[in-house]
């Protein structure tokens, strides 16, 4: 969608530019980036409104970590599909599934971490020969 | 004073190290699954200690594994050098030294080609970096 915007400082536009042009994104690109880390690092539960089974997730995880914890949950479609004990038994249900799924959203309760931030050390993304 | 101990490592598999740009990198060989056990195939990849994480694959490669992704809430942030990267993160199952394990795959949000091997996937397994031979080994 297009967007408009007043009283922006300039030197962050420029920043953002030249950032945006070291790593080979557009301006568009750098501020869904700078968005979407802005509103993890804030901890906000906000959510694209289309990711559909992503939302199903944050809208019953504290019931299911309570009664599930240790389980592995499958949403699809923005249902929840089954919880299952183990791996293994979440891939005989994905493995039945007529058609095929392309995504599938699976969560093992309570292990898998919210807002999982880590390090890499001199990471960057350009393409290397 | 630091103690010393003698400890005898047994090898059980060995891959050569890549050639770099100057020096050679070390990689390991891994099989990969999504979570309804299709089998990508093997992967040669390369192995960075600076990388928290646990396997991060070119953006092409990890639509594989979407059948399993976790939840945006739990896509992860890593600092670099120039700044904060978010990740898209799913399961999958590596197969090493016929020993399968389940583990994460992730790609960046806004794309890559990287191919990496990080911590938290090498932490499960001893690994040894024999550098004069060119080699990386899982060893017992």
């Amino acid at each position: 969608m297009p967007l408009v915007l007043k009283k922006v400082s300039e030197e962050k536009i420029r920043l953002l530019k030249s950032e945006a042009a070291k790593r080979g994104i557009t301006l568009s690109q750098a501020i869904e980036e700078a968005i979407e880390i802005w509103v993890r690092l804030s901890k906000s539960s906000v959510t694209e409104d289309n990711v559909i089974d992503d939302a199903v997730w944050e809208e019953r995880k504290k019931e299911l970590i309570e009664k599930y914890k240790g389980k592995y949950v499958v949403i699809v479609y923005g249902k929840i599909q089954g919880i299952f004990n183990s791996i293994d038994d979440v891939s005989e249900f994905l493995k039945s599934l007529r058609p095929k799924l392309k995504r599938a959203i699976v969560v093992h309760i309570g292990i898998d971490e919210e807002g999982w931030e880590g390090e890499w050390w001199g990471g960057a993304l350009e393409y290397t020969k | 004073m630091v103690g010393w101990s003698s400890r005898v490592y047994k090898v059980t598999e060995c891959f050569s190290y890549k050639q770099g740009l100057r020096f050679p990198y070390p990689v390991l060989k891994l099989k990969l699954f999504n979570i309804a056990l299709e089998e990508l195939g093997i992967l040669e990849i390369p192995i960075d200690t600076g990388f928290e994480g646990s396997i991060l694959l070119p953006t092409d490669t990890y639509r594989f594994f979407e059948v399993a992704e976790l939840p945006r809430s739990m896509w992860r942030t890593y600092f670099t050098l120039t700044g904060a990267i978010t990740m898209r993160v799913a399961r999958a199952i590596a197969e090493v030294n016929g020993i399968r394990i389940e583990t994460y795959v992730e790609t960046p949000l806004y794309g890559g080609k990287k191919l990496l091997l990080g911590r938290e996937f090498l932490n499960k397994f001893t690994v040894v970096l024999d550098g004069p031979r060119n080699e990386s080994c899982i060893v017992k």
